[in-house]
């Protein structure tokens, strides 16, 4: 039962334990709620007051679900199957990307005012050796085994990879203008970058991190996650309303799916399935890339931007 | 380190010890959302006539003084440069133009405070038929002036939210005016 466990923040992803039947949690940011999706239905199962401002969002071991808020110098901790918020630990500065630790051990915070990104106790909030200047952080993905970290360095034109064992820098990858949303291919071999303002896709060997090609997508793409499959990217692009599928194989456009309008956040789900969070329209598109077919879409709180997939 | 001038503050000095733009910080907070809309007793090609020129805004937004444009306003990547009434300036480029939708989106390339009081924004006009004549939408996504957690009261998001109203609803009225042949 070796499956994904995909956490995803505007499309960052990370990767965890086993799961089969998964759930959606999805931060809106206005409405100051994370919802609970089952996407098997689909419907909302509970929407979650989490206080004001929730925008990143990072699914952990054990039902726990982390969400930032920029604005309030706090993470909330989320017992996704009870729904409800367990704990707020704080952190001092604008908390915004964040992952989980697959074994429970460690949460990475990007921080777009201090221009750093920091490791956090999850059950304490303390910080956890030293913090490893980013100047701008903004989406962030871990590998499967927790081992390394890659942040979008929003203003630099790089994504830089930070070993998580000693919170240092061990290299950087070239990217284009504004990247803002990251994600893994399934196998780890691969890093794909949406950039906001040059508009295209860079895609990256995670080991080397050469370049390896980079690929239009569109204008404000926000989001970004590949299939279960690992053969297609799919990007949001915030403009037209509408998610690009990208052929991994040819990393050429293969199609687009109108959505809500605003999408930001994407995320795959085990069944092949993608899920697409409209900031502005305030709800969810549930997409097959397949058929190339937007499937549902379900009413959230004002704002969703950042969601994660977790465990049933 | 652009066209912040006077009220600089904490976040923005941050940015400016980096050399970003300002509107590199503009992620962090809370984006606001800016919706307009209009009816218009005009077919929506002679709305979009008039509405889809890129550089043309002035023509019948109120609060803009003068526009000027690189490229023919129609080709993703044209700009255009806006002189507010108010003396401030907007520099922003065209993402998408697509005539066939009567639809354009463009994005905020450098704020300036004086202008409108916000640090980054992008927006979609679009002009459907509606009953007999047209409806004009007017839509986007901004982040307020001061990005940073405690932003003086003129740069925070309530103060963004007004002058965007403010700005789009003058416009779609002066709109309006212009087509339907109003006052």
């Amino acid at each position: 039962m070796r499956a994904l466990l995909l956490t995803v923040l505007l499309s960052m992803s990370a990767f965890g334990p086993t799961a089969l039947a998964a759930e959606i949690y999805v931060a809106s940011q206005d409405g100051g709620v994370v919802s609970r999706i089952d996407p098997a239905a689909p419907r909302v199962i509970a929407t979650i007051p989490v206080g004001p401002g929730p925008a990143g969002l990072a699914a952990g071991p054990g039902g726990r679900v982390y969400v930032t808020h920029p604005d309030h110098k706090a993470i909330s901790v989320i017992d996704g199957p009870a729904g409800r918020v367990i704990a707020r630990l704080d952190h001092p500065g604008s908390p915004f990307g964040i992952a989980a630790a697959p074994d429970g051990s460690a949460l990475y915070v990007g921080d777009w005012r201090r221009g750093e990104v920091v490791r956090r106790d999850p059950r304490t909030g303390e910080a956890a050796g030293p913090a490893v200047p980013v100047p701008d952080p903004a989406g962030l993905v871990l590998d499967r085994t927790g081992a390394r970290l890659y942040v979008a360095d929003r203003e630099h034109r790089r994504i830089v990879a930070i070993d998580t064992a000693g919170m240092r820098v061990f290299g950087a990858a070239a990217t284009g203008e504004g990247p803002f949303a990251v994600a893994l291919s399934p196998d780890g071999a691969r890093l794909y970058v949406a950039n906001v303002r040059s508009n295209d896709l860079t895609v990256i060997d995670a080991r080397t991190l050469a370049q390896i090609a980079t690929v239009p997508v569109g204008t404000m793409p926000y989001g970004v996650a590949v299939t279960v499959d690992g053969r297609t990217v799919v990007v949001s692009r915030q403009h037209a309303g509408s998610v690009a599928l990208l052929s991994v194989d040819r990393l050429a456009p293969d199609g687009e799916v109108a959505v809500g309008r605003y999408p930001e956040g994407v995320l795959a789900l085990e069944d092949g399935r993608v899920a697409v969070a409209n900031w502005f329209s305030g709800d969810l598109s549930l997409v097959d890339p397949r058929s190339r077919r937007e499937l549902a879409r379900l009413p959230l709180a004002d704002g969703p931007r950042g969601l994660a997939v977790s465990l049933r | 380190m652009r066209r912040f001038h006077d009220s600089l503050f904490g976040g923005l000095l941050v940015a400016a010890t980096f050399g970003v733009a300002p509107a590199a910080l503009a992620h962090g907070p809370t984006p606001q959302k800016i919706e307009a809309t209009v009816t218009i007793a005009a077919p929506p090609d002679k709305v979009w006539a008039v509405a889809g020129k890129f550089a043309g805004i002035a023509g019948w937004n109120p609060l803009v003084a003068s526009g000027t444009s690189k490229g023919d306003g129609t080709k993703n990547g044209d700009t255009r440069t806006l002189t507010l009434k108010n003396g401030g300036v907007l520099h922003e480029s065209l993402d998408e133009y697509d005539a066939a939708r009567r639809s354009y989106s463009y994005r905020l390339d450098d704020p300036d405070l004086k202008a409108l009081p916000v640090s980054s924004y992008s927006a979609t006009l679009t002009v459907t038929p509606e009953g007999a004549g047209s409806k004009v939408a007017w839509f986007g996504r901004f982040y307020r002036g001061d990005t940073g957690n405690e932003p003086p009261e003129e740069l925070s998001d309530a103060a963004g939210r007004a002058a965007m109203k403010a700005y789009f609803e003058a416009g779609l009225a002066g709109l309006k005016a212009k087509v339907e042949g109003g006052p």
